[in-house]
């Protein structure tokens, strides 16, 4: 029975230490918004990009 | 008693990898961001540049030639953010090292013709640092 409750107090430690350190990653990155928030404005300099890779048009 | 150490154990183990899947996505997150804000910054150092006609050398041809191999940049770091928003995998690190080999490209273009003051130039450099920096996240050393 001791080496049972051992495991168990030392699974727990273990998960609360890594909850802890998830957590402190969580708060200092990037969210998920931050990421959906990219694909527009990928989308609008992308076309900006093309835009401006066109030959320019000369005048005849 | 020993299979309720082992359950502790698979359970243990269990919470160890959903722990480090998570920080993984956070580092892909992160990753995303970054490239995202040095790519914006090269295309906007650009645009200004352009603009300002400060510099004769850089051309309309030029101006062309730099946007037609930013356009493969940005495609490529968009891939890469599509890739990070719903599972990062092994397409993930392929993106990113397209986006790498085109920073390179416009560093070419911009070369003999920009002087290294140049805000464009310091963008670029800007950029792959920050990428050479996160490549190693997704194309990790073999084990000896």
């Amino acid at each position: 029975m001791p080496e049972v409750n051992l495991y168990l107090i030392l699974a727990a430690q273990a998960l609360g230490l890594f909850n802890k350190l998830v957590d402190i990653a969580r708060s200092k990155g990037a969210t998920q918004a931050d990421i959906d928030a990219l694909t527009p404005d990928y989308d609008a300099r992308i076309a900006a990009a093309e835009a401006a890779a066109q030959p320019v048009p000369t005048d005849l | 008693m020993r299979s309720t150490a082992r359950l502790s154990l698979a359970c243990l183990a269990l919470a160890l990898l959903a722990a480090c899947a998570t920080t993984q996505v956070q580092k892909a997150r992160q990753v995303s961001v970054d490239v995202h804000a040095t790519l914006a910054a090269i295309q906007d150092a650009e645009n200004q540049l352009y603009a300002s006609q400060s510099v004769p050398q850089w051309t309309p041809e030029k101006h062309q030639q730099f946007n037609a191999a930013l356009v493969v940049a940005l495609k490529a770091g968009r891939a890469f953010n599509e890739g990070v928003r719903t599972a990062p995998d092994a397409a993930a690190g392929t993106n990113l090292a397209v986006v790498s080999g085109q920073i390179q490209q416009l560093s070419q273009i911009v070369q003999d013709t920009l002087p290294l003051s140049s805000p464009v130039v310091a963008a670029i450099n800007i950029a792959k640092d920050a990428v050479l920096q996160v490549l190693p996240i997704f194309f990790p050393a073999p084990v000896a």
